[in-house]
């Protein structure tokens, strides 16, 4: 299987008051053609900044380096034109707000067609027809109403799917969604991410999904990689990671969730906070929170490693799993 | 404290919101009627989507919107309608209090954390300078925050910490009714759980009673007696949690419960253009 996106020791800094912090310290992913990924991770752990980074979209003053390969592509060789190519035909993203990233003062119809006719000269009858088409694949019924109607006339469900109708009619070979359904209501999120993975799957496009939740991502995607503080944590398939979970994050991850365990019982929390990339203390990042933490932990940096079916980095996971490794009592509170 | 009394009881509540749509008058009935009660030391929760009316129901109870029509008593005492005088909405205040989702705007970012607790047991306390240091310690020590972040101003804090701070100065005035208005939305996963059992526990030691605001039913679950289901600012459902989790008897509920992520589960089209 070749990979359509290769993502090889690929390590991000960004300045920050003049000095370079990185915002992902060591990262290799590989996503196959039509296959969907799940970055999971909380906040500052790096899994925006790898869609950035793909699309390159970087801020100025952003180094990047390591291996970023689409299709066998460098892409952080590309030219501005064949960037320019690369976003228009390529790869989509669909991003958290729809309001802050349509035109306010265009119409659905404008901002759905111009990738079409600028980049590809399309016709912008024949375009306009293959929105409205689109957005009845994205369940808008009234669709030849909604192309002439503003962003402002749309809820924020509705224009998220004009958002997923955009990033489909480029006819990309990936879409990067980052938090696509996160600002929108639990039911109205239902709705986008049937329709998401649906119309994915139909056109067979891969995808890197970014979110903080867990369990969304299971229920759309193939695998799933853990993001903490710049590193993937731990990477397997999206249907055994809820119970076969295998890093110490993971695991404690899906604990402090509030369904997990018994009404009225605390959470098991995690103690302290999750930590930004720039902090990851010299060993394992997750050790000042760990609860299986060891001495070895503190000063070596656990590399990912294939550990039953999937890949794991924490150097006491095979005692964690025999339950050799026990838990100290940490209580957050 | 009256005997026996609610802590909070809402009776028939109402909002109507008058605006235009391009040239016409528009009204916008926000709440639509609702009534409930909150025992002392209980815990509510009012769940809904955007839109629902939560917000402006909690928004009512502290004062924040006038309601177009209804009743809320505090304690058994019933609120006044129209203007409210300072005198009065001290009075209220010391009885209901309100944390926000967002702790990075509703905390002065000028204002030390000790400070911006000074400030509030100064409005509400009426103690001597001595007592009001002691008070202070002992909030910090409530909701888990040492001395070193009493000294520091809100720019030093992460997002837990900062609702931290919210939840104490909420605490200073020692209400009886604690409005936590979607106050865990924007933590992290593993912040939120540490935030939720710091609410827990405050609760069986000080027997405040909250009423929760939310959308999240994982949370609502964890930290709710009681949940009332809004839906364009109607009561749809009220339940024991346990109930309504277990058993929702309106499809809404339902569609809200089955819209859930969890292990096993997959999106699904209704075919409704929200």
């Amino acid at each position: 299987m070749s990979a359509l996106l290769e993502l090889e020791r690929l390590r991000v800094e960004l300045p920050v008051e003049g000095a370079m912090r990185p915002v992902i310290h060591e990262l290799s992913l590989e996503i196959a053609p039509g296959e969907a990924v799940g970055l999971v991770g909380e906040s500052g752990s790096g899994k925006s900044t790898t869609a950035r980074s793909v699309m390159r979209l970087l801020p100025s003053g952003a180094d990047i380096s390591g291996g970023l390969r689409f299709d066998g592509v460098d892409l952080l060789g590309l030219d501005r034109r064949g960037l320019r190519e690369f976003r228009a035909r390529e790869v989509s993203m669909i991003f958290q707000d729809p309001r802050a990233h349509i035109n306010p003062v265009r119409t659905i119809g404008d901002f759905l067609v111009e990738v079409l006719t600028t980049v590809r000269g399309e016709r912008r009858e024949a375009a306009l027809a293959r929105a409205e088409e689109m957005l009845r694949d994205v369940g808008i019924t009234d669709a030849s109403r909604r192309l002439r109607q503003h962003p402002h006339e749309l809820s924020g469900g509705l224009l998220q799917r004009v958002m997923i109708a955009a990033a489909l009619l480029a006819e990309p070979r990936l879409i990067l969604a980052d938090e696509p359904s996160t600002a929108l209501d639990v039911t109205t999120q239902e709705e986008v991410m049937a329709i998401l993975d649906e119309q994915r799957r139909e056109r067979n496009v891969a995808m890197m999904f970014i979110t903080h939740d867990l369990d969304l991502a299971a229920a759309v995607c193939d695998r799933i990689a853990v993001m903490y503080a710049g590193f993937i944590v731990e990477e397997g398939a999206a249907s055994t990671l809820h119970a076969e979970a295998r890093h110490p994050y993971t695991r404690a991850l899906i604990a402090a969730r509030p369904d997990s365990g018994a009404r009225g019982e605390p959470l098991r929390a995690i103690p302290g906070r999750p930590l930004s990339a720039f902090e990851a203390p010299e060993g394992c990042a997750f050790a000042t929170r760990c609860p299986h933490v060891g001495d070895v932990c503190r000063t070596t940096r656990p590399p990912l490693r294939e550990f039953d079916g999937g890949l794991v980095a924490c150097v006491r996971a095979a005692e964690i799993r025999e339950g050799a490794a026990p838990a100290q009592a940490a209580n957050g509170v | 404290m009256a005997n026996g009394a609610p802590a909070l009881e809402v009776r028939d509540l109402r909002k109507v919101f008058h605006g235009r749509r391009g040239d016409e008058k528009a009204e916008l009935v926000a709440v639509d009627g609702i009534s409930f009660s909150l025992a002392a030391g209980g815990s509510l929760a009012i769940v809904g989507e955007s839109g629902s009316g939560k917000t402006t129901c909690a928004r009512m109870i502290v004062g924040l919107v006038r309601p177009t029509a209804g009743e809320i008593c505090v304690l058994g005492r019933p609120h006044v309608r129209g203007r409210l005088s300072t005198r009065e909405r001290r009075r209220r205040a010391r009885a209901v209090q309100i944390v926000f989702q967002d702790p990075y705007v509703s905390l002065d970012r000028r204002y030390r954390v000790r400070d911006c607790l000074r400030e509030a047991l100064h409005l509400y306390g009426g103690r001597d300078r001595a007592a009001r240091e002691r008070r202070i310690d002992e909030l910090l020590e409530l909701v888990g925050l040492d001395r070193r972040q009493g000294d520091a101003f809100p720019r030093a804090l992460s997002g837990g910490q900062r609702q931290r701070v919210t939840i104490a100065r909420a605490l200073a005035a020692d209400p009886r009714v604690l409005i936590l208005d979607e106050a865990v939305a924007s933590l992290d996963v593993s912040i939120q759980a540490q935030i939720l059992n710091l609410l827990a526990r405050i609760r069986s030691e000080t027997a405040v009673a909250y009423l929760f605001i939310s959308h999240d039913l994982a949370v609502v679950r964890q930290i709710s007696d009681e949940v009332v289901v809004m839906r364009s600012g109607c009561v749809v459902e009220h339940a024991p949690t346990e109930v309504l989790f277990n058993a929702p008897s309106d499809p809404y509920t339902q569609r809200l419960l089955g819209s859930v992520p969890r292990p096993g589960w997959r999106p699904q089209r209704h075919g409704i253009v929200a």
